[in-house]
């Protein structure tokens, strides 16, 4: 009975590890092999592939994270790979090799085999905020260099970057103002600070010394007005868990035209934020709102119903101009005249149009979203119907927030 | 004797069970990041593998996946695979298609646009310090806030995540943790 009791146990535990191996196997031939990366042959180095070549991990100090490389052995004869961390040229020294685990810690990998090994990123809670990169060097095979290198280019390395990244104690709720302004008129605009941490952090935002260093610089382009017309009022500091405000006033000078660009340094005090943070960026087109409207005369030879269409330039993108309280939308003031006087004309019908494309003239660096829907034009269109009789008619059409528009008149049915 | 049998054969079963609900929890193990999955349309019977290889492939920015909806087209060896990833703190979804063959998946095109707030207008203020870009968009309204892929970036600056800031006909692709410019593409143009 004895006997057989342990041969049951025995049965059990390997119909167990069988069945955990069979399913564990489906998980490792199941691993994509993308964009394998094999090593330049010239000079006859072990042929390894490492897929992904290189990978992006994004912590928060405290944070740890797994991920998984595949290594193809493309020789005919074994290969043994001992995996080992080491800092990348030009790569920061914010990183230590020792948060990168590699697992296993060596290998061999047979004729024409792959092994997967897991990369383990365990930031401690202490590290710096920003990027750096490491590399994780399979074999000690390097390309041979006629001088020494403090950072040997290991032939076999798989390229790591970690991205060490916290969400700022300040959080600038308004980091850029983009809007339309006017000559002889004055704007004010709220950059809203808000403390995340448990301590009071001192502020002290000034115009940036970087703003007049580039004037002049685009010819015509000079700037629409000087840092002058801004003034800035803020507390001197934001308690934790509050939000305070800083105000910024514009005093556009009546004779302004053209563009401003700068940017106010809220210089916080907070060792989580860069240098280079704490930035709020200010981009302003100085321009004259029409105060006299567009005319177009025509004329009707015979009684005939008239249809006129006034659309908006196309808008890149479907939110209208500035930000905030500024937002404006385009909008027209149409009246008509014919030949008894003015005519009552109201908007029978409008039209929102949109242009969805998937891909056309787009950057670069975005043409792997060709072939997926995008929107990004909303044009306004507004029809007004009235019925002309013969004689000279008048259409005045006054824009707002609009730099452009385009109108139509159709005689007739 | 019987006994005996009768008794291997439901250890043989139990064990057997015990290994693969081992398996399987193991399996279908989701990232924490991506809170619910739905199959839209038919679900595939090769779901399960298609999905644990998606997880390698795709992950939100700087947030996470409220819902992540993937369908497909095609027969179990060959298929298109369309995944649409909504954030809560995002508007806009980040969308990934792939192409599956071979037990392969392969990532064929990309829109993420799922950029918190608070990372899409950081992104927008780096791109707007450059002078020269700022100069060029004047009140173009807002622009467009893209994620890149270290893939793809790899070919314009290094192979890691960059944000691309696009107005109609010029587009700054923004490094947000050098926080700078590191380049700008105008319509027309033939490359840089």
């Amino acid at each position: 009975m004895n006997k057989f009791v342990y041969g049951s146990i025995l049965i059990l535990a390997l119909v167990m590890l069988t069945g955990l191996a069979a399913g564990s196997e489906v998980i490792m031939e199941s691993i994509p092999v993308t964009d394998g990366m094999v090593a330049e042959q010239a000079i006859n180095f072990t042929k390894l592939e490492i897929s992904p070549p290189y990978i992006n991990i994004m912590l928060q100090p405290g944070e740890s994270k797994e991920t998984t490389v595949t290594l193809k052995n493309k020789e005919k004869k074994a290969v043994s790979v001992k995996p080992n961390t080491v800092l990348a040229p030009y790569g920061g020294y914010n990183v230590d090799p020792e948060w990168i685990k590699v697992s296993p810690e060596n290998a061999e990998i047979p004729a024409g085999g792959s092994q997967k090994f897991i990369i383990k990123a365990t930031v401690p809670m202490d590290a710096s905020i920003g990027y750096s990169s490491v590399q994780i060097a399979f074999t000690d095979e390097i390309m041979p260099a006629p001088y020494p290198n403090p950072f040997p280019s290991y032939i076999h390395a798989l390229q790591v970057s970690l991205d060490i990244w916290t969400t700022p104690k300040i959080q600038i709720m308004t980091p850029y103002i983009n809007d339309m302004l006017e000559g002889g008129k004055e704007y004010d605009y709220e950059i809203k600070l808000k403390n995340t941490g448990k301590e009071t952090i001192n502020i002290e935002p000034m115009m940036s010394s970087d703003n007049n260093r580039y004037s002049g610089q685009f010819g015509q382009m000079s700037a629409a007005f000087t840092d002058d017309a801004i003034t800035i009022s803020a507390p001197t500091n934001v308690p934790p868990g509050a939000t305070e405000v800083v105000k910024v006033h514009v005093k556009v000078p009546k004779d302004a035209k053209g563009s401003y660009n700068g940017a106010i340094n809220m210089n916080i005090d907070d060792t989580s934020i860069q240098p280079y943070e704490g930035m709020v960026q200010m981009s302003f087109n100085v321009w004259t709102q029409p105060a006299e409207a567009f005319e177009r005369i025509f004329n009707l030879k015979e009684s005939a119903p008239i249809t006129i269409e006034i659309s908006s330039g196309n808008n890149y993108n479907p939110y209208g101009q500035g930000i905030g309280a500024n937002k404006k939308e385009p909008s027209f003031k149409t009246t008509l005249f014919g030949p008894t006087g003015n005519v009552d004309i109201k908007s029978t019908k409008t039209v929102i149009k949109g242009i969805v494309n998937m891909g056309g003239q787009i950057p670069p660096w975005e043409l792997d979203s060709k072939g997926i829907y995008q929107e990004n034009g909303v044009q306004l269109i507004e029809t007004f119907k009235v019925s002309g009789s013969p004689g000279e008619w008048k259409l005045k059409v006054l824009p707002k927030n609009t730099e452009s528009f385009e109108y139509s008149i159709l005689i007739g049915e | 004797m019987k006994n005996k049998t009768i008794i291997t054969i439901i250890l043989l079963v139990i064990g057997l069970g015990i290994g693969l609900a081992l398996n399987q929890e193991k399996s279908t193990v989701r990232p924490v990041w991506a809170h619910n999955v739905q199959w839209l349309g038919e679900k595939p019977d090769n779901a399960q593998i298609i999905e644990e290889l998606l997880w390698f492939e795709i992950a939100p920015y700087k947030t996470e996946y409220d819902f992540v909806n993937i369908s497909s087209k095609g027969n179990a060896t060959q298929m298109r695979i369309s995944v649409t990833a909504k954030a809560v703190d995002s508007e806009k979804p980040d969308i990934y298609d792939f192409s599956y063959q071979d037990d392969e998946l392969l990532l064929t095109g990309y829109l993420l646009e799922a950029v918190p707030q608070m990372f899409r207008n950081e992104a927008i203020g780096i791109a707007l310090s450059d002078k020269d870009l700022a100069a060029s968009i004047r009140n173009s309204g807002e622009p467009s806030v893209k994620r890149i892929l270290p893939k793809t970036s790899e070919k314009f600056y290094a192979p890691k995540t960059l944000l691309s800031v696009t107005w109609k006909g010029i587009s700054a692709l923004v490094d947000p943790d050098e926080r700078k410019v590191v380049q700008v593409w105008r319509e027309g143009e033939t490359g840089k």
